[in-house]
């Protein structure tokens, strides 16, 4: 693909905040119809290399060529589009439009083109987007981008919220728009999503290119060995229940019914960690807020144990999770200042040592707790939040997608921690649609299917089978 | 500096640096026609409503909602106070007691209504406030004024002295004992919130030092000790207080957290609802204690005495998000943002600017102050 024109070209490209330095040096270019699939554990400088290219970030040093009339464009989680217009609105929205009527035939004509870049000729233009599935909105996304002049697309970490199936549908798509003349960029820890389907191979370690390479050849382990480089490996070791003693009941849901949820009925021990599986569609994760009482049963009841803590991981970080404004202290003190409080004030220089000890224990990169939350990267986000959930030792934790949008380490680095924190007698509930947070971490899983009814109880001897079955099918 | 680039210095450092140039000019312009102790003493407890009002403001504003009523509701209660007393004959301080009960209900009744009928809280509190509004024409029939005169249902004598009296001075231990809970709170506020945490140790506590130094040696020199009123001692006591509650409890923390992002508020288990109906009935208290203050410096009662404060009120807090606390509502910068308003609009009166062209000034400076900051912050990203 080396004879097609280039889009992009860094030299030298660095970026700091502060002490940390987020790019060292990088040189990279990019060319017409690549598929490139960018990766790296968290805070190894992706993000910021994705905010360099739009723009957003401006660098300390270096050098960012656009070829001529290409800009970048980057398609983010929440994809910025409008639910209740059309798809054609969609596509036309903010557009300088030379004429001060909008001519609808045109317009639709117009859109008809666009969607067949994305390889979305089903989809009629006049649709309302809400009425399409979370794949084919990243697409009108991509292809609005497109029709904005972005020959560089940077897809960040969308198909983490998309069931197995529609994320490698929506793999194979973009590729069409990248054949189609795009330069596009995929960013996703599911190595899955991008094994087989992507041209080249991009991995950031700790500011620098650790390898770029065509995609032929490389194996998965290859990559995971490449992106944990530098690290200390964590083993996770499944833990040994059969001893366990039943422990004490904390929280008893008894035909509790929210949302989408049928009553349901389970109790968490002390001790246990009680997994729940299920797709998108039932939002299972609301039976995991019931537990936490973010939610409130509709019908039954949730029984908590008399002075019992528990907290919460909510599923979505951006919008449920962080304080985007505020410091990490800040962040992760919300809801545990009590345990600081003395007549009713609270020690400060106490909480902020306890809590930089704690985001240093959890490996939070910058140590700095006062930066800015949002200035770190995902994962380091989500270990900070996961140091608030745990900071004023609840007896019990509701962890909703714990590892969603978190590299490999990191993801053991969690694993480790939440068994730890079990094996301290904390009843724990993990909510996840990734099985192998289910399998490295439950002792037994509820399934809960496509209209919220409980489907089966998978106990402890059958987790493993189960999870390697349902991952399978994706 | 040593961690902190220029731009971090010039968003952090110059929208307070844009007011000491300007009192600096003031100096060598105005010299002791400006700095003038009695007359600038004369203004701050002038200002005492408006100020008070600013504090509530500033916690509705922590909570990420809007309070338009609080203006209306501190005349209602400025007019209630004084009717109570002078139509009913309630004892004074029952009088106060059920005007700072009624606006407190008030901020209660906008709380419900903006968390559980779920209504804007820019549409309820306009609303509310028109009420108010009413109720205070109704109430002063028409807009008649109330005059209580020696003879004729007097006002108490604390009353005038402890809340409204400027030149009721308080005694000089008192004033000193003040001046340093105002400096160790100052101090706090600078290490906590103004200075860049990677700043090292030895310049940390250099400025801190030299802060102190300055504002002791100022105060000592300016000669204030003996001019400071008692209703001004009792506003910043209040200040204080609320300065701690905001900063120093679990309460003032998770009200920082709602208004950064009510979702994740609730899902670390925050009441959004209890926060936020707390700020809208302390917020309505404060408006009520500005209405009191008010009665108690014209001495009477006046329809609509308070109204104009809306402005002046969110004025001051906007002006503490980017004085000393880096982009966040703070009590003491709203106090001293206030206080900076008020001293370069009676600057530029004192240099001989037609008094009508105040307002015009105040705003220009609000806007200067709060662009120095955020164009540079933008900037430097």
């Amino acid at each position: 693909m080396t004879d097609q024109a280039l889009t992009v070209e860094c030299r030298g490209l660095t970026k700091r905040y502060g002490l940390h330095t987020a790019l060292d040096g990088v040189d990279l270019a990019m060319r017409e119809g690549e598929f490139i699939a960018l990766l790296g554990p968290n805070g190894a400088g992706k993000s910021t290399l994705i905010k360099l290219l739009d723009g957003v970030l401006t660098p300390d040093g270096g050098s960012v060529r656009f070829a001529d009339g290409v800009s970048a464009g980057v398609i983010h989680q929440d994809l910025g589009l409008f639910d209740d217009m059309t798809v054609a609105e969609n596509l036309f929205m903010g557009r300088d439009v030379s004429k001060h009527l909008i001519s609808p035939t045109h317009e639709y004509r117009a859109s008809a083109e666009l969607l067949e870049f994305v390889g979305l000729t089903r989809v009629n233009p006049q649709t309302l987007l809400r009425d399409l599935s979370l794949g084919e909105r990243a697409l009108v996304a991509t292809a609005k981008l497109w029709s904005q002049g972005a020959g560089v697309i940077i897809v960040d970490e969308v198909t983490a919220s998309l069931p197995r199936a529609e994320a490698s549908w929506l793999v194979e798509h973009l590729k069409i728009a990248a054949r189609s003349g795009a330069t596009v960029v995929m960013v996703s820890h599911r190595l899955e999503d991008l094994l087989g389907n992507v041209d080249r191979y991009m991995v950031f370690v700790d500011g620098q290119i650790a390898m770029d390479a065509p995609a032929e050849g490389v194996k998965r382990d290859e990559l995971v060995r490449v992106m944990s480089s530098g690290r200390d490996q964590v083993e996770v070791e499944k833990r040994d229940v059969s001893a366990r003693p039943r422990g004490e009941i904390v929280v008893e849901l008894n035909g509790a019914s929210v949302n989408k949820i049928r009553p349901l009925s389970l109790e968490l021990r002390e001790g246990w960690i009680t997994g729940v599986s299920g797709s998108s569609v039932s939002g299972f994760h609301d039976a995991g807020y019931l537990v936490a009482g973010v939610a409130r049963a509709q019908q039954g009841t949730v029984k908590v144990r008399p002075g019992t803590k528990v907290t919460c991981l909510p599923a979505h970080r951006d919008v449920d999770g962080t304080f985007p404004d505020q410091s990490v202290e800040f962040n992760m003190s919300v809801g545990n200042t009590n345990r600081w409080r003395k007549f009713g004030l609270i020690n400060l220089a106490r909480m902020r040592s306890a809590i930089a000890t704690a985001a240093k224990d959890l490996n939070v990169i910058p140590s700095d707790t006062e930066a800015v939350i949002t200035t770190l990267s995902g994962g380091n986000q989500q270990k900070a939040l996961l140091g608030r959930v745990v900071a004023d030792d609840p007896d019990c934790v509701v962890l909703c997608e714990p590892t969603r949008g978190v590299d490999v380490a990191t993801r053991r680095e969690i694993y480790s921690f939440v068994k730890k924190l079990a094996n301290q007698g904390c009843a724990v509930m993990v909510v996840s649609s990734d099985m192998e947070d289910l399998a490295s971490l439950a002792d037994r899983i509820v399934v809960i299917d496509d209209d919220g009814r409980v489907e089966r109880w998978v106990e402890s001897d059958d987790v493993a089978e189960y999870c390697t079955a349902r991952s399978a099918l994706g | 500096m040593a961690g902190a680039t220029p731009t971090e210095l010039v968003s952090l450092f110059g929208s307070p640096a844009l007011f000491l140039l300007i009192f600096l000019v003031f100096a060598f312009w105005l010299g002791d026609t400006f700095y003038n102790s009695d007359q600038r003493m004369l203004e701050f407890s002038q200002a005492l409503p408006a100020l008070v009002i600013t504090l509530g403001v500033v916690i509705c504003l922590s909570v990420g909602q809007f309070d338009l009523s609080v203006a209306y509701n501190a005349s209602l209660c400025a007019y209630l106070v004084i009717g109570l007393n002078y139509r009913n004959d309630v004892p004074m301080w029952a009088s106060i007691l059920i005007t700072l009960g009624i606006a407190s209900l008030i901020g209660f009744i906008n709380g419900i209504l903006i968390t559980k009928l779920r209504i804007n809280a820019f549409i309820t509190t306009l609303g509310t406030g028109g009420v108010l509004l009413g109720l205070a024409k109704a109430y002063s029939n028409g807009g008649q004024g109330i005059n209580p005169t020696p003879t004729d249902h007097p006002l108490p004598d604390w009353f005038r002295d402890y809340l409204g009296n400027f030149q009721n001075t308080a005694p000089v231990p008192v004033v000193i004992a003040l001046v340093l809970i105002l400096t160790v709170a100052l101090l706090f506020t600078i290490n906590g919130r103004a200075i860049p945490g990677t700043v090292s140790k030895p310049v940390r506590f250099g400025i801190l030092a030299a802060v102190a130094v300055v504002a002791l040696l100022a105060f000592a020199g300016s000669g204030l000790a003996a001019k400071v009123s008692v209703n001004v001692v009792i506003f910043l006591l209040l200040a204080v207080v609320l300065w701690i509650v905001m900063s120093y409890t679990t309460f003032g923390r998770n009200l920082y957290a709602v208004g950064s992002n009510p979702r994740a508020a609730g899902y670390a288990g925050v009441s959004v609802t209890r926060q936020t109906i707390s700020a809208f009935v302390l917020a309505g208290l404060l408006a009520g204690l500005a209405g009191v203050i008010l009665a108690a410096t014209q001495g009477s009662a006046i329809q609509g005495a308070a109204d104009g404060y809306l402005l002046p009120a969110y004025s001051g807090a906007f002006l503490s998000t980017v004085l000393i606390s880096r982009g966040r509502f703070h009590i003491w910068g709203a106090v001293l943002g206030a206080l900076c308003l008020t001293y370069v609009a009676s600057g530029l009166v004192v240099g001989g600017v037609p008094y009508t062209w105040a307002d015009v000034f105040n705003g220009a400076v609000l806007i200067a102050a709060v662009a120095l900051s955020s164009v540079v912050r933008r900037a430097s990203r």
